[in-house]
């Protein structure tokens, strides 16, 4: 089922939540919302479910104005951070309710649900422990107890809020390829809420990256993370180091340098030069050709080596990426060479 | 095989005590024993004693004389309906002073406690004023037919009054704590609000509302100062047990007072005890938590 958003605004209080927000997504698409806390992306996902009331705009599902459907009506199915499972009732119990409470004409016999609850149970690698209770469960498993009660009902579209935000850090790896695996199978419209980078690019068709109640950019995660659509989503997605530079007349002037950075899309006057960790290269030693800097502090990251140099010419800082075999030291005088950045207009 | 070697652990056995980083187990559990000797144990015991005079068969002899197994009747039976009654009430209070914000919720929810600190007495009067034939409750339900004061409508009126906070106290705090995605949960997955009510909030609360269930029991049961001026105390009819006790006593038959009193003892042990069972078992079934 298609969904659109159409021109969302909503707030609590005073503090705006959601301002005119307007997105599509596409029947079968795997949507992530992106942003820090209080960026509104769970505000959406509860406007989009029926848990909150916009002050304006439209949900569609499909043709259907669904902004005046009750959540009842729209069904969805949801999956709330800390799963929200009923503790009284067993698992079985739990994947079945949707079936259970729906109105005597359109619900299915004991026989048929216990059917499904089934199939669903086997479907998240749950079979056999229909009989169990919440409280007897790994995070993960009620996780996908969780998920198995939101496809039970046959939803429309199926909304995760922060799904694995719970998890430790193996769990929700293994808990996110699966649940891609899922998608691809099952293939229903899926939006899900997240503040982990990692999580949204790798996991989603698109990835709409909000901030501050806005929509910042949506688009696949190459385009977000290659093609940010502004010094936000640049900075939010993936790590940058920012310079303050100059344009002048077609040239980037950073610290008395002149370096050849597209700046076609950059008017003249001070801007931030935006610098992924791939985007430069460091030489060690005093050598000439680039920004000359003093190595201050070197971390381990998963990948390799990551040197933080503090800029002669500027003093400010850069975090680069460096082999691990490469030999530096804290201290040792080294040059950057940007190899490419991104301009965005300085907002000060 | 990574793993460097595990200590064995000692066979497990039972033990007086299990080991635990808490101190003062020693300390805590002899000042229990010696008091809950002193308080309730001695006393409970000497009235026993003194009961065993007359012998088990005395005993229930007693019991079934027609004034006082009539007066245990309306007793124990009372309570029980107006504990129950009192439950559902105070569940419904307890609900609107959690879930709703109204003004004077404050107020509202200082004033359940009142009838704890009420002496029995006035209550009792106050409501035999209320519901008395010329009262203001009492006049038009007369008109209608019902007789509350002096009956034993009467005693179950005051019964409900002084054990309704009971299961407001007990159940509001489970009820703040509900979560408020249980419900949206029930609701994103078709449940009517009526369904989520029934089939996702209240069956937690089952425990702590027998709880409360249980405490109005035995405080309807002992219950004597608001009881007797609304009760009419005719025998085999609104004659509660312990006024029957008390009445012994002024007749200086101390052995008959308590032989009454160790029945009303065993019997509320009795129905506690089911109470309790009825808990364990509800905790089991809806308390997983």
């Amino acid at each position: 089922m298609d969904i659109r958003v159409a021109g969302i605004s909503k707030d609590f209080g005073a503090s705006p939540a959601l301002r005119d927000v307007s997105l599509e997504i596409k029947a079968g698409e795997l949507v992530a919302l992106l942003g820090p806390s209080g960026s509104g992306k769970t505000t959406l996902l509860r406007v989009i479910a029926g848990l909150e009331r916009p002050a304006s705009g439209h949900v569609y599902f499909g043709a259907t104005d669904a902004t005046r459907l009750s959540v009842q009506e729209r069904q969805v199915g949801f999956v709330f951070q800390h799963y929200a499972l009923f503790k009284h009732m067993t698992v079985a119990e739990n994947v079945g309710y949707g079936l259970r409470v729906r109105p005597r004409d359109r619900r299915p016999s004991r026989a048929a649900i216990r059917q499904r609850v089934a199939e669903l149970l086997d479907l998240v690698q749950l079979g056999g422990l229909g009989g169990r209770y919440p409280a007897q469960l790994s995070g993960g498993q009620r996780q996908r107890v969780a998920l198995a009660r939101a496809l039970a009902v046959e939803p429309r579209v199926l909304l995760l809020d922060e799904p694995f935000g719970a998890l430790d850090a193996k769990v929700r790896k293994d808990l996110r390829r699966w649940l891609r695996e899922l998608h691809g199978r099952t293939g229903h419209t899926t939006i899900f809420v997240t503040h982990d980078q990692d999580e949204a690019l790798e996991l989603a068709d698109r990835v709409a990256i909000l901030n501050n109640g806005r929509l910042e950019q949506i688009g696949t995660p190459d385009q977000v993370y290659d093609a940010p659509a502004s010094a936000f989503v640049m900075s939010f997605v993936g790590d940058t180091t920012s310079l303050p530079a100059i344009v002048d007349g077609g040239r980037v002037r950073l610290g008395g340098l002149s370096l050849d950075v597209d700046v076609a899309a950059s008017k003249d006057g001070p801007a931030q030069l935006y610098l992924r960790p791939a985007d430069v290269v460091l030489t060690p030693g005093d050598c000439g050709g680039g920004l000359a800097g003093t190595v201050a502090g070197i971390r381990r990251t998963v990948a390799g080596r990551r040197a933080e140099l503090t800029l002669d010419a500027t003093g400010t800082r850069v975090e680069i990426e460096v082999p691990p075999q490469q030999a530096l030291s804290v201290g040792d005088r080294a040059a950057v060479h940007i190899v490419r950045g991104t301009l965005f207009e300085d907002r000060a | 095989m990574n793993n460097t070697a595990i200590a064995p652990t000692p066979a497990e056995g039972w033990r007086w005590k299990q080991p635990s980083v808490i101190p003062g187990f020693g300390i805590a559990f002899g000042y229990t024993i010696v008091y809950l000797s002193l308080v309730v144990l001695l006393p409970l015991g000497a009235l026993v004693l003194r009961a065993s005079e007359v012998g088990l068969s005395g005993l229930v002899a007693v019991a079934f004389e027609p004034r006082v197994f009539a007066a245990l009747r309306v007793s124990f039976g009372v309570s029980a309906v107006a504990a129950v009654v009192a439950s559902i009430f105070g569940l419904l209070v307890a609900w609107v002073l959690t879930r709703y914000d109204f003004p004077g919720r404050k107020f509202v929810d200082a004033m359940v406690d009142l009838p704890f600190a009420l002496p029995t007495a006035v209550a009792g009067i106050a409501l035999a004023a209320l519901y008395a034939p010329n009262g203001w409750v009492g006049a038009p339900l007369a008109a209608l037919g019902i007789k509350v004061a002096y009956t034993p409508l009467g005693i179950f009126v005051a019964l409900v009054f002084i054990g309704l906070p009971f299961t407001v106290r007990t159940v509001q705090p489970l009820i703040a704590d509900l979560d408020r995605e249980l419900e949206e949960a029930a609701a994103t997955l078709g449940a009517s609000r009526a369904q989520a009510l029934r089939q996702v909030l209240l069956p937690p609360l089952a425990p702590a509302v027998l709880t409360g269930l249980a405490l109005a029991f035995a405080r309807a049961v002992g219950e004597y100062g608001s009881v007797i001026f609304i009760a009419g105390n005719l025998p085999f009819v609104s004659e509660i047990a312990p006024l029957l006790i008390v009445i012994k006593l002024s007749e200086f038959d101390y052995t008959g007072a308590t032989v009454i009193a160790t029945i009303m003892l065993a019997l509320a042990f009795v129905m506690l005890f089911a109470i309790n069972l009825l808990q364990a078992w509800s905790r089991r079934r809806f308390g997983h938590g």
